[in-house]
């Protein structure tokens, strides 16, 4: 594809950044990525690899003069196996239809970022992507067992394999999965699958305050039970929500928190009721349990109004996914809202409370140039308070071009270094990705 | 006053999307974020999986082609123009309620020359969108095919009935109702028309003798053409209110969706007439409430409900065919298939329309005798030629016996 009206929508992603390609491939079999990885080796074409361009940090945009290859072709399930508890797919299918087609064999493939149904496993895999199940059953990297990749040369490897266990060598499988297309083409993947889950329950607690649900959300842990997902809607997204909705809260509400259990039906009956009792801390002002499967849905519908009702308050947001220790959370939120108070922005805090990571949106009007500095002031500033609290830069979202430039306070020179000896290992000519992660 | 039937509601429905009142012509819309939600429910990439399809791609473009000190490209603009459905899914998708049916119809006309480009494409080749350009053929100066070229909607290809109705509702005597059988009911498939008078009469209705409706305007619009939209639109107002402002009974979702969507238009309504104009469009199925259908023995085991993009009016129809085939009728709870038809796409690319409609056969997956109906006339007609070998595809007014009798 070489048509620039055709190609323009393949020099973006949901960064918004923009660069032309030189030209669009998309390739349908493993001969003709091998074939194209040894051209633009010999010929050091920058490559960058796509799934459907859903990542929010620029990771698809072609800085560099270069071909984009899609995955859009390479889009069938090859194996659901019951036996190995394994699926096997090339890189171009929809998580959401993977996720879809074990599920009616009775398995369960967990990772669940936002994107799941529109973004592919490729992408996913390649981003080590996240979600709301993250702080139960991890993150996509958990789920990748075996890769077969190109690597620039055309040369195919075979990381991994079918096993569950496997501590042979060095662990490719996992350095390509999140290295953000900077090492190798991924051509197919064997995932691991789980169980599925006979039954699942959701709870919606409200609080008067925020340390009260911070609290509860303590005492969860403190009770023994990893929930399947555990979010926090903080006041600002509270408010934002409203008018769209009937809300199961009362008005004065700061802080919501959404959770579900998943298991046996008897443990999950067991589990909804001891989480319900963790939740009960003063400034409880509202709790509920929901068992079927459309009363869950009521309840998590709640959270899919954020990014609808957020640009009702702002035409553009800046929006990142920083990561805490769970301990300083409470502290992370504090000097966030601080930040904000400082530059005077409205920035909506959610997100994986679970596991630490905080979805952090500033929201402001990039056309008014003194807003736009005030947000990019206050992105660098809860950055910083980021990594002095022992967080990362991102827990699910990636590097990309977005957050390469504060890469480095995160780690040191001779970390990242390494990073980019292991890059020269796999790509000497640097054409993967290049200018992206690290 | 027109009759009251509380069957109308006045808010925007989920079957509006796409057709949903507002001023596609002149609009100013935020860009879009590319967050790919799209890409879940667009048919033609679903279809494809090609990316520069999808509606965030003719968004990007067109944000960047609309950036200033950049004249759109004909190029673009034509490539844009041509290849969307106007099925309206993005709309109900979007974060941001973009829409790119809208896009793209004002894409269509901006585009220099577009009005010839489209008469051209509409009036040359054989094809599905000949009975509209015959109901605007009073609006636009043109010479018209003849019905020869429109051998594929020749009704007697139509699968034979198997339903007749044995005892007629009360939902509609004494109401007086007008017959807006839409250009494919009026000028192709004058049995759909036919047979609807015929179940306007059973119901005890006071049918208004027709009052020379024009096309409803909603595919004018997505193709680009306002001004023969606007005049359409005019056209339909003013026999309406010749005619004493009668219910308007509709078969064809699309129509329906067409006709709702003038309440929201700046059009030429008196005080409080628009309102009352929406409240007039009413579904067939809805005055046929409380029908007792008899299903003939020879009729097919499986029916397939298609629910059509434009104006599905909270499922009226498939309530309707659920009523009178219960388990026997399959259909997708939600996001079922779009059969492709596309209005203008399925001039400027038929190949990529009937790509969508095989998806859509993959998905009910019909076994041989089963037939597929829907309520809407373009996804009929689509339907009927894209069926498989061995499986029927219409109008549910196909399925019903003519004159209330089975036709043996």
């Amino acid at each position: 594809m070489l048509a620039p009206e055709e190609m323009r929508v393949f020099g973006t992603d949901n960064s918004r950044k923009f660069a032309m390609p030189l030209a669009v491939v998309r390739p349908r079999s493993l001969e003709q990525v091998r074939e194209l990885l040894a051209f633009a080796h010999k010929e050091k074409l920058p490559l960058y690899p796509r799934g459907r361009g859903t990542n929010t940090v620029g990771a698809c945009v072609p800085g560099r003069p270069g071909v984009v290859v899609g995955s859009a072709f390479l889009d069938k399930i090859l194996e659901i196996s019951p036996e190995d508890f394994v699926a096997v797919s090339q890189p171009g299918v929809v998580t959401g239809t993977l996720a879809a087609a074990v599920a009616e064999k009775g398995l369960f493939y967990p990772p669940d970022p936002a994107s799941v149904s529109f973004s592919t496993i490729g992408g996913n895999a390649a981003t080590c992507a996240g979600g709301m199940r993250a702080v139960k059953y991890g993150v996509t990297r958990e789920y990748v067992l075996g890769l077969e990749a190109v690597l620039p040369g055309g040369e195919v490897i075979n990381a991994g394999g079918r096993c569950h266990k496997n501590v042979a060598g060095l662990d490719l499988t996992r350095l390509i999965a999140g290295s953000e297309g900077t090492l190798a083409f991924i051509t197919r993947l064997t995932l691991k699958l789980l169980p599925k889950p006979e039954a699942s329950a959701s709870l919606a607690a409200s609080y008067d305050d925020l340390d009260a649900a911070l609290a509860a959300a303590a005492n969860v842990f403190a009770s023994g039970i990893l929930p399947t997902a555990m979010e926090i809607m903080g006041e600002e997204v509270l408010r934002a929500i409203a008018p769209l909705g009937t809300m199961p809260w009362p008005a004065n509400t700061r802080a919501a928190l959404l959770l579900r259990a998943d298991g046996s039906a008897r443990a999950v009956q067991a589990d909804a009721e001891r989480l319900g009792t963790a939740l009960s801390v003063p400034g409880l002002n509202h709790l509920e349990t929901a068992t079927s499967p459309m009363a869950e849905k009521a309840l998590w519908d709640l959270r899919g109004l954020i990014n609808p009702a957020s640009f009702s308050l702002a035409p553009d947001k800046i929006s990142d996914d920083a990561t805490f220790p769970r301990g300083a959370i409470g502290k992370a939120i504090a000097g966030i809202r601080e930040i904000g108070r400082r530059h005077n922005c409205l920035i909506l805090l959610f997100g994986h409370l679970g596991d630490g990571n905080l979805h952090v949106n500033i929201m402001h009007d990039a056309a008014d140039p003194g807003e736009a500095g005030h947000a990019a002031a206050a992105r660098a500033e809860i950055l910083e308070l980021t990594l002095a609290l022992g967080g990362t830069l991102t827990g699910e979202h990636g590097v990309g071009l977005s957050k390469l430039p504060f890469l480095p306070r995160q780690f040191s020179p001779a970390e990242i270094a390494l990073m980019r000896r292991i890059k020269a290992a796999f790509d000497p000519h640097g054409i993967m990705n290049p200018g992206k992660a690290y | 006053m027109a009759d009251k039937l509380d069957i109308a509601p006045r808010s925007l429905e989920n079957g509006d999307a796409g057709c949903a009142p507002k001023a596609p012509f002149a609009e100013k819309r935020p860009p879009c974020i590319l967050c790919g939600k799209c890409l879940e429910v667009c048919p033609l990439f679903q279809a494809t999986g090609r990316e520069e399809l999808s509606p965030k791609a003719k968004f990007f473009l067109a944000d960047s082609l609309e950036a200033p000190g950049e004249d759109l490209s004909e190029k673009a603009a034509a490539r844009l123009a041509g290849l969307c459905l106007s099925c309206g899914r993005c709309e109900k998708a979007c974060p941001r309620g973009l829409c790119a049916p809208h896009l793209v119809a004002r894409l269509r006309a901006a585009h220099p020359g577009w009005r010839g480009h489209v008469w051209d494409a509409w009036l040359s080749r054989p094809g599905l969108l000949w009975p509209m350009a015959r109901a605007l053929s009073k609006l636009v100066p043109s010479s018209l095919p003849s019905a020869g070229h429109m051998a594929a909607m020749d009704p007697a290809r139509a699968p034979a009935p198997f339903l007749r109705p044995v005892r007629f509702g009360q939902a509609a005597k004494g109401l007086r109702v007008a017959l807006f059988a839409g250009c494919m009911g009026a000028h192709a498939r004058a049995d759909w028309a036919e047979k609807s008078r015929e179940l306007l009469a059973g119901l005890g209705a006071d049918l208004v003798p027709d009052p020379g409706f024009s096309c409803c305007g909603a595919s004018l619009g997505h193709a680009g053409l306002p001004d023969s939209q606007t005049a359409a639109r005019r056209a339909n107002i003013k026999a309406w209110r010749e005619a004493g402002r009668p219910l308007l009974a509709v078969f064809c979702a699309t129509c329906r969706c067409g006709l709702r969507a003038y309440a929201g238009w700046a059009g030429d309504f008196e005080p409080g007439e628009a309102v009352r104009f929406r409240e007039s469009v009413v579904n067939l199925p809805d005055l046929l409430a409380g029908t007792e259908f008899e299903i003939l023995p020879d009729a097919p085991r499986e029916i397939i409900y298609h629910r059509p993009c434009h104006g599905s009016g909270g499922d009226r129809d498939l309530r309707f065919l659920q009523g009178i085939f219960a388990e026997r009728l399959r259909f997708f709870k939600e996001n079922g298939p779009c059969c492709g038809f596309g209005g203008l796409m399925r001039l400027t690319a038929p190949g990529l329309s009937d790509r969508v409609a095989q998806r859509a056969m993959e998905a009910y997956a019909p076994a041989p005798g089963a037939h597929i109906l829907t309520g809407c006339s373009g996804c009929a007609v689509q339907l009927f030629a894209n069926a498989p070998p061995g499986v029927a595809a219409g109008h549910w007014l196909d399925a019903i016996c003519h004159g209330g009798k089975a036709h043996i």
